[in-house]
């Protein structure tokens, strides 16, 4: 096989973004934010490490914005404590929604001040974590197995070098359960896959 | 209906080096005249693989139907230039450095078609197992060093090895 197809794991097709978020039956991006609409435009994502918290974000995000059209995303980096280290602040009297990804990474008094924020706005603010920090709780990620073998099996279609749904199980399991680093695995098993006399 | 791209690259190689002339022809097919708003070329280079996602745009052109005497688009187009330098294309295992000519038509009806054309740059060999060097003669191993070689395929110190060639082969055409 050629080494210059793609590797379908790589990061430009596992991205939040790049891959579309897998509802469990019966739910949908649509009753998500009706959920949301109805908690006041207060509400958390909750999920562990690579669970899809950041994809299903990704997701919801340009209906959001139809409804939002200032709405301010702020994507909190590994260490970063306070909003001010993002590009720009939220302007939070005309954003209508704040939704900050990775929440609970900021300090205890920049929490206060978003909530105070908020409140004293009418802002509604989205957020995600790993363990729930006290708002509404309106999506709670859950990978299965199941999930990200059909996850890989979209990913790999067409590809003349497969990934078995064993190995693909055992790469997750291998992770913690953590989809993400499952991804990583993946795409190191495809390139050993089809350049067997390379290694990582 | 969907916009018909053909694009080649004129005298194709197998790698291009930094100095050569790219050149292409895109022709559109498939759809009235009028229909095309513009048409976007572009010769960028981007990463690839498990880490984030870079790119670099080389050359671009747009061409507007204003643009056009008869307002036709469609019709066969030449484009050219000169390749950079670097950075060279690389099929690395955790990074990969890729070429490509990249034209987008966008009609007026507010749809759009993407087509891409792939291309070496420079002949940089990927690192593999088979780059590392064997230690140099008349190196004494201790039975540590022995044992280890002999159970792991890593030594504990690493003995020297040769560095891919990334210069791009003057003169070295496919």
């Amino acid at each position: 096989m050629s080494g210059n197809a793609s590797n379908p794991f790589a990061t430009r097709f596992t991205k939040p973004g790049a891959i579309d978020f897998q509802f469990p039956c019966g739910d949908s991006a649509e009753q998500l934010i009706e959920r949301l609409s109805k908690n006041d435009w207060r509400g958390e994502i909750v999920g562990p490490h690579g669970s899809g918290k950041s994809t299903l974000l990704a997701c919801i995000l340009p209906i959001l914005r139809e409804r939002f059209p200032r709405l301010w995303l702020g994507k909190i980096a590994g260490g970063q404590r306070t909003l001010c280290e993002a590009t720009e602040q939220p302007n939070w009297a005309t954003a209508g929604l704040v939704v900050i990804d990775g929440y609970e990474q900021l300090s205890w008094w920049t929490r206060f001040k978003a909530k105070l924020s908020a409140n004293m706005n009418s802002c509604g603010l989205l957020v995600t974590c790993h363990e729930s920090v006290g708002f509404p709780e309106i999506f709670r990620t859950n990978p299965t197995p199941a999930l990200v073998k059909k996850l890989a099996h979209e990913l790999q279609n067409g590809s003349s070098v497969q990934i078995t749904s064993a190995e693909v199980a055992q790469c997750y399991q291998q992770h913690s359960q953590n989809i993400r680093e499952a991804m990583f695995a993946m795409y190191d098993l495809f390139e050993q896959k089809r350049q067997p006399h390379r290694s990582g | 209906m969907e916009p018909l791209i053909s694009m080649t690259i004129l005298h194709p190689k197998q790698s291009y080096q930094g100095g050569d002339l790219l050149e292409g022809e895109l022709q559109v097919d498939a759809v009235p005249v009028g229909s095309i708003q513009s048409i976007e070329t572009t010769v960028l280079w981007y990463t690839e693989g498990k880490g984030d996602e870079d790119f670099g745009v080389h050359f671009f052109e747009r061409r507007l139907q204003e643009d056009m005497v008869d307002g036709d688009l469609r019709e066969l187009h030449r484009f050219s230039t000169i390749l950079p330098l670097s950075p060279l294309s690389y099929e690395g295992f955790i990074l990969k450095i890729r070429w490509c000519v990249r034209t987008r038509v966008f009609l007026q009806d507010g749809r759009s078609t993407l087509f891409e054309e792939p291309f070496q740059l420079g002949s940089v060999a990927p690192i593999s197992e088979n780059t590392v060097a064997e230690p140099k003669a008349g190196f004494s191993m201790t039975d540590t060093v022995r044992d280890e070689a002999a159970t792991d395929t890593k030594p504990s110190h690493p003995p020297e090895s040769p560095l891919p060639d990334s210069s791009p082969k003057v003169g070295a055409d496919q």
